[in-house]
C-alpha cells in the first residue's frame, strides 16, 4: 500500500554536528531555573494593592472594598484633599444605582435588558447574538442587589427606621426583577425623590460618614443612602457583597466589582497607578513590575483615533485581534505578501551567516 | 491490514502501513506513531550544522521556562488561591511563577520572530507554524486567566476592564472574567491543559519534520523516498528482512541500525 504525500518526511544531507536532545533540554532547565530563581530573589514580585495620589496607605495585596471607598479622601483638581470625598462619591453612586443611571444599570447584556446599548458594527452586535442565545447570564438589578437587598439583610432586622424606609421605597414601585432594564428600575414617585436628592447631595456634606443635605421631599431615600453608607464604612456591606451569593459562599464577586467600578474613586486609583487604557494599562499592570507585555498587540489598536473614540471600540479591537492576531497569523505560511516579508527583509542571512560562509568556502 | 509476508518491526510489531479498524485500532495507532515519530528523530545523535545558533535555543528555553512555570504553578495551586498573599513561602513561589512567565514569553517572542524571519514553515512545515501560533494564543489566554485570579486590586481592575471586550465579542455571556472561581478552573485545568497538548503536538511536528534548512539549501534536504513515498518507507521501519529469516519459526533478526538523520 502506497500513498503519494505532498510533503514526505525528509532528511538533511548537508553538514551535521553532534547533538543530544536530553542534554540540551536538561541544560536549558538548569539555566532557566537559575535565572528565574535569581530574578525572584533579587526582584521579588508585586502584590498590587490600593494607592493613589493623596490616598491613604494600604497594605500590599488588598482589594477594593466598599469600606475603603467610603472612608477614603479624594483630591480635587487643585490638589486639595477632601476627607469626606470617598463617602460623598459612595453616596452619589448609591443614588445612581437606585435611579438606574449608573454605568452598570445602563450596561445592557449580560447584566440587564437595557436595550440598544451593546456595541455594534453596522447592524451586527455579537453581544446581542449572545444575549439571544444565552440570555442574561450575569443578571444585576442595581437598586435591589447593591442597595435594597443588603439593607434588608444587614440593617433592617435591627433598625425599624431603615426597615420602614426599605418597605416605603419598594412600595412606591420600581421593579426588583433581576436584570430589569434601567428604565424599569424606578417609578415616577421614586424618580422624583431621587432627582431631588441628587441635587441636594451635590450641595451636601458627609462629615465623618454623616450625610447632611438641604431640606426637601426625598421620601425614604436619605434614610436608605445613610444606612448604606454606614454599613459600607463599618465593613458590613463588604461582608454581604463579597462573602455570600444567595446561599453559597461565592467565588464570583462580579456584582461587587460592577458596583465599585461605578464610583469615581475606582478610576482615580487606576489612573494613579497607570492602569487605564490611555496609559497602555493592559500591559502595564503590577506596579513597577513588567505586566502582560505580550498584550501590546491588543493595546495598540485602542490608540488609533478612529477606533479609540468609537462607541464600539472594544468590538473593533476584538474583531481586529481575531482577524489579524489569530487568523492571519495562523494562515501566514499560505498568505502571499506576508510570507514573503523575510525575503524582502532577509534577516535570515545574518542568522545563517556562518552556514553560508562555510558553504561558499567549500565551493 | 498488511499481509502475512509483510516485514514487521520486532520491537513495535508494526509494518507501518496498518489500516484503521474501529474494533482493533491499536495496530493503526502504533503504525502511525512509528511512521511519524521514529525514535531516531525523537532522540537524535546529530543535527544540521546550521542549527548552531543561539536563536535555535529559544524554543528549548521556552519549554524549560514552561516547566518552571508548571512546577511553581502546581505548588501555588496546592497552597490555595490566596496563599501567596499571606505566606512568605507562597510569595516566594509566586515570584518564581511570575518571573518564569516573563521568561517564557520573552523566549517565545524571540523564538517566534526567528521562526518568522527564517521562514520556518517551508518544506511542508506549515502545520508546525500553526501549532506554534496556537500555543502562543493559548499562552496569552493562560497568562491572562492567571492575572485574573490574583484576588487583589490588580485582578479586580483587569477583570472589570476586560469584561467590555469579552462582552462586545459576545464571549462574556459564558466567560465571566470577574468570576474568580471560573478563572481559577480555566487557568489551572482548561487553558493550561490545552496549552500542554498543543505544545506536545508542536514538539512532535518539530521532531518529525526537523527545522527548515537555510534558504538556498533546500536541495540538501531530500525525501526519504522521493518517488511515490510509501507509508512504510525503508527508513521508517526496519530494513527488509532476508527471506531466510521469514520462515516460520525463524528468530527475528536484530534490527539494522538506521543512519541517524535526526534534525530539529
Amino acid at each position: 500500500m502506497t500513498r503519494q504525500r505532498t510533503h514526505p518526511l525528509r532528511h538533511w544531507t548537508g553538514p551535521e554536528r553532534k547533538y543530544d536532545l536530553i542534554f540540551e533540554g536538561t541544560a536549558a532547565v538548569v539555566i532557566v531555573s537559575v535565572l528565574v530563581v535569581a530574578a525572584a530573589i533579587i526582584f521579588g514580585s508585586a502584590d498590587g494593592g490600593l494607592s493613589y495620589p493623596g490616598g491613604p496607605p494600604a497594605k500590599p495585596g488588598t482589594a477594593f472594598t466598599a469600606q475603603y471607598w467610603a472612608t477614603s479622601p479624594t483630591i480635587d483638581d487643585k490638589g486639595k484633599s477632601d476627607p469626606s470625598g470617598g463617602a460623598m462619591d459612595f453616596a452619589t453612586t448609591v443614588v445612581t444605582e437606585l435611579d438606574g443611571s449608573s454605568a452598570t444599570a445602563t450596561y445592557g447584556p449580560p447584566f440587564n435588558n437595557t436595550a440598544g446599548v451593546s456595541q455594534h458594527i453596522g447592524r451586527v452586535s455579537l453581544a446581542g447574538v449572545a444575549h439571544s442565545v444565552f440570555g442574561l447570564t450575569q443578571p444585576i438589578n442595581t437598586a435591589k442587589d447593591f442597595v435594597l437587598a443588603p439593607l434588608g439583610a444587614v440593617v433592617a432586622p435591627y433598625d425599624p427606621a431603615v426597615s420602614s424606609a426599605v418597605r416605603q421605597y419598594q412600595g412606591a414601585g420600581g421593579s426588583v426583577l433581576e436584570g430589569v432594564a434601567a428604565d424599569k428600575l424606578i417609578s415616577d414617585q421614586q424618580a422624583g425623590w431621587l432627582k431631588a436628592y441628587t441635587a441636594a447631595l451635590a450641595k451636601g456634606t458627609a462629615d465623618n460618614g454623616k450625610l447632611t443635605v438641604p431640606p426637601g421631599d426625598y421620601g425614604p431615600v436619605p434614610t436608605l443612602v445613610q444606612a448604606e453608607l454606614s454599613i459600607a464604612r463599618s465593613g458590613a456591606l463588604d461582608g454581604y457583597l463579597t462573602s455570600s451569593s444567595g446561599t453559597q459562599l461565592t467565588t464570583n464577586p462580579y456584582k461587587s466589582t460592577m458596583f465599585f467600578s461605578d464610583g469615581t474613586l475606582w478610576s482615580t486609583i487606576a489612573s494613579g497607578q497607570g492602569l487605564t487604557g490611555d496609559q497602555y494599562g493592559v500591559m502595564n499592570e503590577l506596579w513597577n513590575y513588567p505586566g502582560q507585555f505580550w498584550l501590546i498587540l491588543y493595546a495598540l489598536p485602542y490608540h488609533i483615533p478612529a477606533i479609540g473614540t468609537s462607541a464600539a471600540a472594544d468590538l473593533w479591537v476584538g474583531t481586529l485581534i481575531v482577524i489579524v492576531g489569530m487568523l492571519l497569523q495562523l494562515a501566514l505560511p499560505w498568505t502571499p505578501g506576508l510570507r514573503d516579508i523575510p525575503r524582502v527583509l532577509p534577516l535570515y542571512k545574518i542568522i545563517y551567516r556562518r552556514y553560508y560562509r562555510k558553504s561558499r568556502s567549500n565551493t | 491490514m498488511s499481509g502475512e509476508s509483510t516485514v514487521r518491526d520486532p520491537v513495535t510489531n508494526t509494518a507501518g502501513d496498518e489500516s484503521f479498524s474501529w474494533t482493533t485500532p491499536s495496530p493503526w495507532v502504533r503504525s502511525l506513531l512509528v511512521r511519524n515519530l521514529p525514535l531516531r528523530r525523537l532522540l537524535p545523535d546529530t543535527e544540521p550544522s546550521y542549527v548552531s545558533s543561539m536563536l535555535y535555543t529559544m524554543g528549548v528555553l521556552t519549554l524549560a521556562s514552561m516547566l518552571v512555570v508548571i512546577i511553581s504553578g502546581v505548588v501555588l495551586a496546592v497552597g490555595g488561591v490566596q496563599w501567596w498573599h499571606t505566606s512568605t513561602l507562597g510569595a516566594s513561589v509566586n515570584s518564581v511563577h511570575f518571573w518564569g512567565v516573563q521568561a517564557f514569553f520573552l523566549f517565545m517572542a524571540v523564538h517566534a520572530l526567528a521562526s518568522f524571519f527564517t521562514m520556518a514553515w517551508r518544506g511542508g512545515r506549515g502545520f508546525t507554524w500553526v501549532t506554534g501560533v496556537l500555543a502562543f494564543l493559548l499562552s496569552v489566554v493562560t497568562a491572562f486567566t492567571g492575572f485574573l485570579m490574583l484576588t487583589n486590586w490588580d485582578s479586580q481592575y483587569i477583570a472589570q476592564q476586560a469584561k467590555d471586550a469579552f462582552n462586545a465579542m459576545g464571549i462574556g455571556a459564558v466567560w465571566n472574567v470577574m468570576d474568580v472561581g471560573q478563572q481559577f478552573t480555566l487557568h489551572v485545568v482548561v487553558t493550561s491543559g490545552l496549552l500542554g497538548f498543543v505544545v506536545l503536538i508542536h514538539l512532535g511536528q518539530i521532531r518529525r519534520r526537523g527545522v527548515a534548512p537555510p534558504p538556498g539549501a533546500e536541495h540538501l534536504e531530500v525525501a526519504e523516498d522521493s518517488s511515490a513515498t510509501p507509508v512504510s518507507t525503508p527508513r521508517e521501519v526496519p530494513e527488509a528482512l532476508p527471506a531466510a529469516v521469514r520462515r516460520p519459526g525463524a528468530q527475528p533478526p536484530v534490527p539494522q541500525p538506521v543512519p541517524d538523520r535526526g534534525s530539529r
